[in-house]
């Protein structure tokens, strides 16, 4: 049913959140969230969702991890868990497991939250804290559980003596860290790192991230990265996916996505990130207007309101993922004949 | 005064649970007429609380320890810090004179006020014009900021503007009654980076057209190195680099501050496989530490680091440096001198 | 340990605090503590005015007031005592499983607390000691079920900011149901408030439980209470004054004790409020250190 080499593919994954009016709470419209996703995930890669806020990637990442109920599409997932006995792996649809297969799957599934602050239950200590998907999904001894805290705390370069004290007592870079330490207790294979890094300071950030790249090359895991922070993705993925009003608009590996975008939009999102150098040349690709309100999204083509190579097709009709090279998958009418730049030939221009 | 701002060894505490937090300690800033200065630094450096003590902001826990913030006012140089926190000459100078743009616009404006009321107010407390005058001058610096049809916009409410307009608007209150310094508290910082960039090339364009001066405080080097004219560099309430933002970026001198560059990946190339990191986390702010508050932290730490606070001095030119690799004047020499 | 610390800061808090364990502590001590027998009559001795023998004097029928006063301490303490923790024990559990599951429990439950709120606190104990009869237990389940309301809805407040919460988000994703995410997440962070509500509420449940008592509703004599002896004292209030003087100072301070304490919890338990007293003091004093 899968290639052998893929993890996760998730097939038209929709996510509408109604609007509700009234007295009666009747649904008048419904905020698509996110609106036909396709995506696969090979094993042991990072796989990065970029897109600006309200563009569905968070939604997305929730919904593959069914913390959110998604409203329809498929995920089809290679479990260990809910294989056979004998170690064979099965293939199932996230979306549509029961409750109790759900609870099992999150030992393979796990997630990293952006604010280490209140993903911590204050009022538990780190040894708590790191200790709680162990004792809800494992019948292992206290004592046991608190060996594998010490080594998980040990992984991520915390020390033993730190499980007794509370969240509050801790820096943000060490509070991710022991986030980190929760998603890894149940050795998963699969980890949604929900803009990990951007809460931190950028002293910490860099720590933070070669702890995920190590324990990456370590654990074999599979990464799906959410973040704004292009700089940030560019450094640890292999393969990009932006996002532009609950569809994605542009899949490619990250030096391609980087180097050649296909879409206007991944073009303006490159062009618009602050580079530090005060004698850059800004060649900048000014947006106009806002991201428009995804419950009344434009017809045509959703970026076409703020796009600079529109042209009346745009309006009209909507463009699908098409594959313009190898790996390379861009929505766009116009992907042929556009040229358009990223980040290494305007570098070179300066 | 040539200077439109002289703060001459400002010190800020804050009271906490666990002692006195030495939020800003011994700062020095000089801003001339005209000139953008960006503060750079991590949380808790003390970039935030400078500002807030320029606008005379601070608040119980905190007080100003000791210090002077000479600042050029229409009326002649005054101290903003000896001024009562909320007397009259403050509060004339606050919102006229001095401005400031915050991070966080939706809760920096007044959701009961349209955008309108909120912009007079300042118009109508400083300056003796009608209401009918305020209404033009407030319209028309709607519309300086980008905002189409400013005219109805002026009757709307915070919560009917998306975030990136709600920041224009923001712009808009703070440059109504021409300020001559401005203050931008990571403006934007909490955009997305297409808003960002429209809200930053906004800013470039009044600063060719708005006479006066700015500091703008971020954490993102990215932006500074595209707005500002020099930047000083703060690391827990010292400021630890002072240059002009060519030479900061293209001869960093603090290890901090070549720390902060490299530890940020480049977007342009993916460069290598780890980043380089500055290990450890910054010390506690109530700790006491003999010596460089980096020192715990340094790669070229020596001992004489461990002993003495160097002082911010020139290295070439305007470029200063905190830092004994590059002198050896500590603070202690400094004050005897 | 931290909050103990914390609490013991407070001086006001403190003082307070050892009042209303001393009230505690003679409750659970009265049988061994009267001077004299409080149920023995002597219509000889009666209505004394206080005296070496008498602190209080005594009552129309020669009981020692004072005696019958540190019975009623007990009492009340009992009475009030399981019917705040009836409604406790009620109200938050439902208070915390309709706030975190929502839907049409939750909205039941909270038309139903809505109606009963409509009704003052001692309308409602009335009606419901005329149903279940005039007596102790009567007391305690009409103080009970009329505070219900309050409970459940502190509870279930609480349960819904807690809900939003990212780390009860975190714990869904660690695998863990409802009821264990009730019981280790959500109990533990409304702990605070609840505790604080339930201090509070203490006065309120000591005056109700009197003003019960005092038109006859409550506990019945011979049996004292506070409310009870004002009642059976208004009738000498010009020819024996003196007879007031016990039960109402006991009350008064009762339920100021209690005030005061909740107050004092409320500040060390919320983290936001914590040593916002230090705050505003601490930086003037420094400042005029620093002057000096």
């Amino acid at each position: 049913m899968l290639p052998d080499d893929v993890l996760i593919q998730v097939k038209g994954l929709r996510k509408y959140f109604p609007v509700r009016k009234g007295m009666f709470g009747s649904v008048t419209a419904h905020i698509k969230a996110v609106d036909g996703v396709d995506l696969t995930i090979k094993k042991g890669e990072t796989i990065s969702l970029v897109g600006e806020s309200g563009c569905g990637k968070s939604t997305t990442g929730r919904s593959i991890m069914r913390l959110i109920e998604p409203t329809g599409g498929e995920v089809l997932f290679r479990s260990q868990v809910l294989g056979g006995a004998d170690g064979q792996e099965a293939v199932v649809d996230v979306a549509t497991l029961s409750a109790g297969s759900v609870k099992a799957l999150r030992r393979e599934m796990q997630i990293i939250f952006q604010d280490p602050y209140s993903s911590l239950d204050p009022r538990m200590t780190v040894g708590e804290l790191i200790g709680e998907p162990l004792r809800v999904q494992l019948a292992i001894s206290r004592k046991e559980r608190d060996e594998r805290v010490v080594r998980l705390l040990e992984a991520v370069g915390l020390g033993a003596d730190h499980r007794r004290r509370f969240p509050h007592e801790f820096s943000g870079g060490q509070r991710q860290r022991i986030g980190i330490a929760r998603a890894l207790a149940l050795n998963p294979r699969f980890i949604v790192a929900d803009e990990p890094v951007s809460a931190l300071d950028v002293s910490i950030q860099a720590q933070v991230v070669n702890l995920l790249q190590d324990l990456q090359a370590e654990l074999g895991l599979t990464y799906l990265f959410i973040a704004h922070d292009l700089s940030v993705v560019r450094h640890i993925s292999d393969r990009v996916a932006v996002m532009y009003l609950g569809k994605i608009v542009e899949i490619a590996d990250a030096d391609e996505l980087f180097s050649h975008p296909r879409h206007p939009y991944t073009e303006a999102l490159l062009s618009a990130v602050p580079v530090a150098d005060p004698d850059f040349v800004r060649n900048r690709i000014r947006l106009q207007g806002d991201v428009p309100n995804p419950s009344a999204p434009p017809s045509g083509c959703p970026f076409h309101p703020r796009c600079a190579y529109a042209v009346d097709r745009c309006k009209a009709e909507i463009p699908s993922l098409r594959e313009t090279s190898p790996g390379h998958q861009a929505s766009c009418h116009r992907v042929e004949e556009l040229d358009l730049s990223g980040v290494d030939t305007r570098y070179a221009a300066a | 005064m040539n200077n439109l701002l002289e703060i001459n060894d400002l010190r800020v505490n804050f009271m906490t649970e666990s002692g006195v937090a030495r939020a800003v300690d011994g700062i020095n800033i000089t801003i001339a007429p005209g000139r953008t200065l960006g503060v750079v630094g991590e949380s808790g450096c003390g970039k935030s609380v400078t500002s807030r003590a320029i606008l005379g902001l601070v608040d119980s826990p905190g007080w100003i320890e000791s210090g002077e913030i000479m600042f050029n006012s229409r009326k002649g140089v005054v101290d903003l810090a000896q001024l009562p926190r909320n007397g009259r000459q403050i509060n004339a100078i606050r919102g006229s004179e001095i401005t400031m743009i915050f991070q966080e616009p939706m809760t920096a404006l007044n959701p009961v006020l349209t955008i309108g009321d909120q912009i007079t107010e300042p118009l109508l407390l400083h300056e003796k014009i009608s209401r009918k005058e305020a209404k033009e001058r407030a319209i028309a610096s709607l519309a300086a900021v980008g905002i189409s049809a400013p005219r109805q916009r002026f009757d709307e409410y915070a919560h009917n503007l998306s975030g990136g307009m709600r920041q224009r608007a923001m712009i808009a209150m703070a440059l109504v009654c021409n300020p001559s310094l401005l203050i931008a508290d990571e403006p934007t910082t909490a955009l997305d980076v297409t808003i960002q960039a429209q809200v930053l090339d906004l800013m470039n364009e009044l600063r060719q057209q708005f006479a006066g001066a700015i500091m703008f405080i971020t954490h993102d080097l990215g932006v500074v190195a595209t707005m500002a004219d020099d930047v000083i560099v703060m690391y827990r309430g010292k400021i630890v680099e002072s240059a002009s933002v060519r030479d900061l970026y293209r001869n960093p001198l603090h290890p901090y501050t070549q720390g902060l560059m490299r530890s940020v990946p480049s977007i342009v190339n993916r460069g290598e496989t780890r980043l380089q990191t500055i290990e450890g986390s910054v010390p506690r702010p109530t700790e006491f530490i003999r010596g460089c508050a980096f020192a715990s932290r340094c790669a070229n730490v020596m001992p004489v680091c461990r002993e003495s606070v160097p002082a911010l001095a020139p290295v070439s030119g305007p470029h200063k440096a905190a830092c004994f690799l590059h002198h050896s004047i500590s603070e202690e020499r400094a004050d005897a001198a | 340990m931290e909050f103990f610390k914390r609490y013991a800061s407070d001086k006001v808090g403190l003082f307070f605090g050892v009042l209303l364990l001393i009230f505690y502590f003679v409750a659970l001590t009265a049988q061994w503590i009267t001077p004299a027998d409080p149920f023995e009559t002597s219509l000889s001795e009666g209505l004394q005015p206080p005296s070496a023998a008498h602190w209080l004097g005594t009552d129309q029928f020669g009981r020692d007031t004072l005696s019958r006063v540190i019975l009623a301490t007990q009492v009340t303490a009992k009475i009030t005592t399981v019917a705040l923790l009836f409604s406790l024990l009620l109200g938050v559990p439902i208070g915390m499983i309709v706030g975190y599951r929502g839907g049409l429990a939750d909205a039941v439950v909270m038309r139903i607390t809505d109606m009963m709120l409509i009704f003052p606190t001692i309308m409602l104990a009335i009606v419901i000691v005329v149903v279940v009869g005039p007596s102790e237990s009567g007391v305690v389940v009409a103080l009970g079920l009329s505070q219900l309301p309050n409970f459940i809805r502190i509870a279930r407040s609480a349960a819904l900011s807690v809900r939003r919460e990212l780390y009860v988000e975190a714990a869904v994703s660690a695998g863990a149901g409802w009821p264990d995410i009730l019981l280790r997440h959500v109990l533990h962070n409304i702990s605070g408030p609840v505790i604080v509500k339930a201090t509070l509420a203490l006065p309120g449940f000591v005056l109700g439980a009197s003003s019960l008592s005092y038109l006859g509703l409550g506990v019945q004599p011979p049996t004292p209470e506070w409310g009870q002896m004002l009642h059976e004292a208004k009738d000498f209030l010009t020819s024996a004054p003196y007879l007031i003087v016990g039960p109402a100072i006991a009350l008064s301070i009762f339920v100021l004790s209690a005030n005061m304490v909740g107050d004092s919890l409320n500040e060390s338990l919320d983290p936001k409020l914590k040593g916002r007293r230090l705050k505003r003091i601490l930086p003037r004093l420094n400042r005029k250190k620093a002057m000096s």
